[in-house]
């Protein structure tokens, strides 16, 4: 009743009515006007302040939307990167208070209704579906520099740096900790699937977004026989790296080419109804549709076209040729002739049919490794080599193979890799593993097979 | 090594894909006309192990699992569709369950027979690992079971509009959820510690990425909303819908969107 002030006359709009009756009470008031019975539906408590306790889904989601709102205004007041993570060891502190500040609220005022709220299934329910939103916001709007230009405006093309997601994150955090906290004491055997995947998200949670602001991830472009020590980030600044690697060998292995039709017009390839297989073998012939036969005569995988016709050879700038003879249904004529997809010294062949030209595609890459020379201090240099998919470690630091230059592609003069240090990974997968035990206890305690008929 | 689906093998393709539409049909014909449940499980059964059987082949001849392309992953799809469709009639006997996973399936072959390049077969670097083939299973088998899931929650939302909804049905829709949550779960997190190995970082909300993690909590708000005390049925089902709509987003969906224009899960 406190919250209830007498100056105006008409109903605020937070005020629900409880129940029928009163619904109707509430709609005479409105066309009446009358002071007397609304001091009436006042006295008998009719009515009922929408933030009166308990608070239940409607005033969860309220409150759960402030949360990004709040980031918004922020950023939008104080300017991009209002919000930031700081680094080690102030990311640990922040979380770990967060935390013990948590516990010691639930400790102290368990039977606070705010506390009950805040590990109440309404807040859960909340929680998610804001922070769903925000996610789908970042799913449908182009998360990057060239976003549209109202996007960029309210800050909402790097909405991972954003206000918006740490709040809404926090507050699922809030929830997520009160009701791990619920569970923690007494410890019951019954409980554990709920805290293992209760704390292995809060793990999750909070170890990614602690490697947020610790991870480094650099990246390093090393040219033959070049000793690097540095790396850049992405936004391009230098870091000093505690070992040097240095570009013995760069390797690529490719797969066999393929023939296709290309519109003259378009110079894209064809779709043909039926895909043939059209990967190159001597001596097979391909059908396009039944309309254009194509037979290979001979396939070098290196090349050099001297005077209209391919010799085989081996040095920068070669690339794959194909001789063919073509024979096309409608004009029963039998063409024979080179194609290649060309590279960077050499122009592509095709050959000309009658609706389409025949090209070779250009190869696609299968497999590729660099061999480096890892220099560590007081140790002696060791050959690695990094493949995609089978990083090396060195000293705390993991390198990855990550791209070569695909113009030049076997004759790439330089290879990249990424230097990555992640401090927090240990701790990121120690929730993994505990939320994978997790859904596996709640799904094989809760599929009750046997009810239902 | 490539050997691509040959046109001999296309022919092969089509012999067998035909061959399991017709026996899946059958069987849903069987279902449908109420024989002894046995009945149509046998046929069923032809048919997972003749598509299993397939698959194996496809898999030693090229060479790696066969799970690089959409038309692969079809085949694995209507593999485990009927698998799952019929472990639940077996269980159940809800004959119209069975004989909607029957025609999802057959969907997906008969598309396949319709988009032969679907199958090409080049792997590039990045999917050539062993955490390859975890990965895609269990996403599969959970997005088996929750287009189950989904199903059942149409014919929920249609019950109520007919006045004929009860309850029950949520059990198995919980069943179902389950499950098909754990293994979404599993399937995040494998995709995450292959992210490691492959780009260098388990999350980088890359726009797959991003939609992966809605769909995920999209079942985490259905598991909590089931433990809401005045939770509403028709709310529940929608979430379900609602979920399984975002699943599909991150399945094909995020090739098309402009969000994802310079995503490096789109190939
Ligand atoms: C965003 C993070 C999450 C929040 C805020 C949250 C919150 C909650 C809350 C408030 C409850 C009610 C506890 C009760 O009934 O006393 C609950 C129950 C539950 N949560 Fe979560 N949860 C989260 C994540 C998860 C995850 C990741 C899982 C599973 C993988 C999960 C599974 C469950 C289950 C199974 C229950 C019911 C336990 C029971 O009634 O025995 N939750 N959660």
């Amino acid at each position: 009743m406190q919250n209830i002030t007498r100056k105006r006359l008409f109903l605020p709009s937070h005020w629900r009515p409880k129940s029928y009756k009163s619904k109707l009470l509430i709609f005479l008031i409105k066309l009446s006007n009358s002071k007397y019975l609304y001091t009436f539906v006042l006295m008998n408590k009719l009515v009922r302040n929408f933030w009166q306790i308990p608070w239940k889904l409607k005033q969860a989601f309220v409150i759960a939307l402030c949360f990004p709102m709040a980031g918004l205004l922020l950023d939008l007041v104080i300017g991009r990167n209002s919000v930031w993570i700081p680094q080690f060891p102030y990311n640990l502190i922040i979380f770990l208070l967060f935390i013990a500040s948590i516990g010691l609220i639930f400790f102290f005022y368990k039977k606070s209704q705010l506390v009950q709220f805040l590990s109440s299934i309404p807040a859960t329910i909340s929680s998610i579906t804001i922070f769903i939103g925000v996610l789908l916001l970042m799913g449908l709007i182009p998360q990057h520099p060239e976003s549209s230009p109202f996007a960029i405006q309210l800050r909402l093309n790097d909405i991972l740096h954003s206000g918006i997601f740490l709040f809404s994150l926090i507050y699922l955090l809030i929830i997520l900790t009160f009701t791990i906290f619920t569970r923690i004491y007494p410890f019951r055997w019954r409980n554990m699937g709920f805290l293992l995947n209760h704390i292995g998200l809060l793990i999750i949670l909070g170890g990614a977004t602690m490697d947020s602001s610790d991870l480094y991830r650099l990246k390093m472009v090393c040219g033959y026989n070049t000793p690097i020590w540095y790396g850049t980030n992405q936004d391009g600044k230098q870091y000093k790296l505690p070992f040097a690697v240095e570009l013995k060998k760069f390797h690529i292995d490719y797969y066999d080419p393929e023939l296709v039709l290309i519109d003259r017009e378009s110079n894209e390839a064809v779709k043909t109804k039926v895909k043939p297989d059209a990967y190159i073998k001597k001596g097979k012939t391909i059908k396009f549709d039944d309309k254009i036969k194509v037979t290979i005569d001979t396939f070098y995988r290196h090349a050099f076209e001297s005077k209209k016709i391919f010799l085989p050879a081996e040095r920068p700038g070669n690339t794959q040729a194909v001789k063919v003879r073509v024979y096309e249904t409608e004009s029963k004529k039998t063409v024979k002739g080179w194609v290649s997809a060309g590279s960077f010294i050499q122009y592509p062949h095709r050959i000309k049919l009658k609706h389409y030209d025949l090209g070779l595609a250009p190869p696609k890459p299968k497999k590729y490794s660099s061999e480096f020379k890892l220099y560590e201090p007081d140790q002696e240099p060791r050959t690695i080599t990094l493949v995609v998919n089978k990083p090396v470690r060195s000293m705390g630091w993991k390198l990855y193979q990550v791209s070569y230059d695909t113009r030049k592609g076997k004759w790439s003069e330089y290879t990249v890799i990424e230097a990555v240090k992640d401090p927090w990974l240990p701790l990121v997968y120690i929730g993994f593993f505990m939320l994978l035990a997790g859904v596996f206890l709640l799904t094989w305690q809760s599929a009750n097979w046997n009810r239902n008929g | 090594m490539q050997i691509g689906i040959e046109m001999d093998n296309l022919i092969t393709y089509y012999i067998v894909a035909g061959s399991i539409v017709l026996i899946g049909l059958i069987a849903a014909l069987l279902a449908f006309l109420e024989k002894d449940k046995r009945v149509p499980l046998v046929f069923l059964t032809i048919a997972i192990l003749w598509l299993g059987f397939y698959i194996g082949v496809l898999w030693y001849k090229v060479g790696h699992a066969p799970l690089r392309t959409l038309g692969e992953t079809r085949l694995w799809y209507a593999f485990f569709l009927l698998f799952v469709g019929s472990i639940l009639y077996l269980r159940w006997e809800y004959k119209w369950i069975l004989i909607f996973s029957v025609l999802m399936a057959d969907l997906f072959l008969v598309f396949n027979m319709i988009y032969p390049e679907n199958f090409d077969t080049a792997l590039m670097p990045a999917l050539q690992s062993y955490w390859f083939v975890p990965h895609v299973i269990v996403y599969i088998f959970a997005y088996s079971m929750l287009s189950i899931a989904t199903l059942f929650s149409l014919k929920g939302l249609y019950q109520m509009r007919k006045k004929r909804w009860n309850n029950q049905s949520l059990n198995i829709i919980d069943n179902l959820v389950y499950i098909g949550f754990a293994f979404v779960t599993f399937g995040i997190i494998f995709g995450a510690m292959w992210a490691k190995e492959a780009w260098g970082h388990y999350w980088s909300f890359d726009p797959k990425e991003t939609w992966a993690l809605i769909t995920w909590l999209m079942y985490l708000l259905y598991l909590h909303y089931r433990k809401f005390k005045n939770q509403n049925d028709r709310i529940t089902l929608i979430i379900l819908i609602l979920a399984f709509l975002m699943l599909l987003m991150c399945w094909f969906g995020v090739n098309y969107l402009p969000a994802a224009a310079k995503s490096i899960h789109v190939y």
